[in-house]
């Protein structure tokens, strides 16, 4: 019953935007065929460069080849992230410690490591899942910290009085009262991700989305750069949208409770 | 009093509580408590704010430290909070991402019974207390009275032999709140229930207590003891009842003389 409320104010919402798309797509059309210059091809061209890569798997591979990258850097940024962000939220000693670097991680021009990466790592996958992991593991620990602060101190001291140890303080009550905030680190995590994972790429030039920004970029085939931007900036959205859609599903009881 | 706290279900004997307030000061919360409820009495403290009622209260639970004197429950000193102790809190401290049914059955789930056995549980408590229509429902789809009634059933749910009650209706309406004592008693009157119960509304203290402690502030400590006669079961007729009217008027008078000395205020 809410999902179907949800669904049909969703569609009420995408009305307007949908509106914006088609219109844009019709003045780069326009533009595209009147100007006639060589950095703006007519959207018709770009899609049909698109359609052309897919079905010569031009496209696909690659796509695969950075979604296994994305996915093995964000599994560690999460790991590595999650456990990182406890520990400074919960421990005084680790925040003071290791608190001043995540801070300045957070904002960091991590694209400057890349260069750095390259040379630890080598031209290959390993450097752009350690940028991935550059690029997300500060936000997933950041969110994390402040996930296990946000309890609310009578609920833990409620918990507390009817015997609750520190573990169950951790499992039953701050765990998931943080819950939206350990989402939101997720959600952040994955689209900082796949800025570093397409940033990654440009700079190494050879492997991935980005290997063929990079490539089509340098020789000017200007159909297939827009092409492959354009499919970039759909797996980012969908890919976002997707950790969101997860996200509500798991949270679906509170979720429901708090709108 | 020390001398019968063996048989007293809790006793509080010179009991100070000393709070660091920064920059090298401290404040002395409590000072020299002496308090003891017997099995099965139902005992009110009373104070202007600040004078250290919950913080009694949480020395009590198990969830505070304290500084000098000795805290017993049922002949055994406290060193922590304890199964046979089930504290309500003012702030009703549901869990907002439990159903109301989970919410009855989380002190259960803290000791380890099983799900299904802790929602039978929880199931006939909800009963109790009139919400069993509301299993399903979450705390923020209920009123301020109802997830009280909440906070009631779980504490109730750990089958406690003391109930530590702080200012548990101080959030909730007046008309509400005057029904949900007329509940608490209803509820207490069929168990063996020792209850400590905070409160700063003195109507509340006389109609529900055996006996009401007054509190002084500043330091913190037990200044009378009002015995209330009034017979049981009692009921909105008791609230009419010119005895009723005269101890409320005895706790008034010895409340208003410590505020006008201490200058301070006393919170409704």
């Amino acid at each position: 019953m809410i999902t179907g409320r949800r669904l049909r104010s969703g569609i009420h919402h995408a009305g307007p935007f949908l509106v914006s798309v088609v219109l844009l797509a019709i003045v780069w059309e326009v533009v595209g065929r009147t100007a006639d210059i060589l950095t703006i091809p007519p959207l018709s061209a770009v899609l049909g460069a698109f359609v052309d890569m897919w079905v010569r798997g031009i496209i696909t591979a690659p796509l695969l080849d950075s979604t296994l990258a994305l996915l093995t850097g964000l599994a560690i940024s999460l790991f590595v992230g999650t456990l990182v962000g406890v520990g400074i939220g919960l421990s005084r000693l680790v925040q003071l410690s290791i608190g001043p670097f995540v801070k300045a991680g957070l904002s960091a021009p991590m694209i400057a490591f890349v260069p750095v990466f390259m040379m630890l790592f080598g031209i290959g996958s390993t450097t752009r899942i350690a940028t991935v992991v550059a690029f997300s593991v500060f936000i997933v620990a950041t969110n994390a910290a402040t996930a296990v602060r946000a309890a609310d101190p009578r609920q833990l001291e409620m918990a507390r009085s009817f015997g609750a140890d520190r573990w169950q303080l951790f499992w039953q009550v701050r765990l998931p009262a943080g819950a939206s905030y350990f989402l939101a680190g997720t959600r952040f995590g994955v689209s900082r991700g796949i800025k570093g994972l397409i940033n990654g790429e440009v700079l190494i030039a050879v492997i991935g989305l980005g290997g063929l920004v990079k490539q089509y970029g340098t020789v000017f085939s200007m159909d297939q750069l827009y092409a492959v931007i354009i499919l970039i900036i759909l797996y980012a959205a969908i890919g976002v949208g997707l950790v969101t859609l997860i996200g509500r599903l798991l949270l679906r009881r509170s979720l429901v409770e708090t709108n | 009093m020390s001398e019968n706290s063996d048989g007293a279900a809790i006793a509080l004997s010179g009991v100070s509580k000393v709070y660091e307030t920064g920059d090298d000061r401290t404040f002395r919360a409590l000072d020299g408590v002496e308090l003891s409820i017997r099995r099965g009495e139902f005992v009110s403290i009373i104070g202007p704010s600040g004078c250290g009622k919950t913080t009694i209260l949480k020395i009590v639970a198990g969830i505070l430290g304290w500084d000098d004197g000795v805290v017993n429950v049922l002949g055994r000193p406290v060193t922590g909070p304890g199964p046979e102790r089930a504290t309500v809190f003012q702030s009703f401290a549901l869990l907002p991402w439990l159903s109301v049914l989970d919410n009855v059955a989380f002190g259960l789930k803290l000791r380890g019974m099983p799900r299904a056995e802790r929602h039978r549980k929880a199931r006939g408590l909800l009963e109790s207390v009139n919400l069993s229509d509301f299993a399903a429902s979450y705390p923020r789809m209920l009123s301020g009275g109802m997830q009280q009634r909440v906070g009631l059933a779980r504490a109730l749910a750990v089958e406690p032999q003391v109930l530590l009650m702080d200012e548990p209706f101080s959030a909730i309406d007046a008309q509400t709140r005057l029904l949900l004592q007329t509940d608490l008693l209803d509820i207490w009157s069929r168990t063996d229930l020792s209850v400590l119960f905070i409160t700063h509304a003195m109507d509340e203290a006389v109609f529900l207590s055996d006996r009401v402690l007054i509190m002084g502030a500043r330091p913190g400590r037990v200044i009378d003891e009002i015995t209330i006669d009034l017979p049981r079961p009692r009921t909105e007729e008791t609230r009419r009842d010119p005895r009723f009217v005269e101890l409320t008027g005895y706790v008034w008078d010895r409340l208003r003389g410590m505020i006008s000395k201490d200058g301070g205020e006393v919170a409704a």
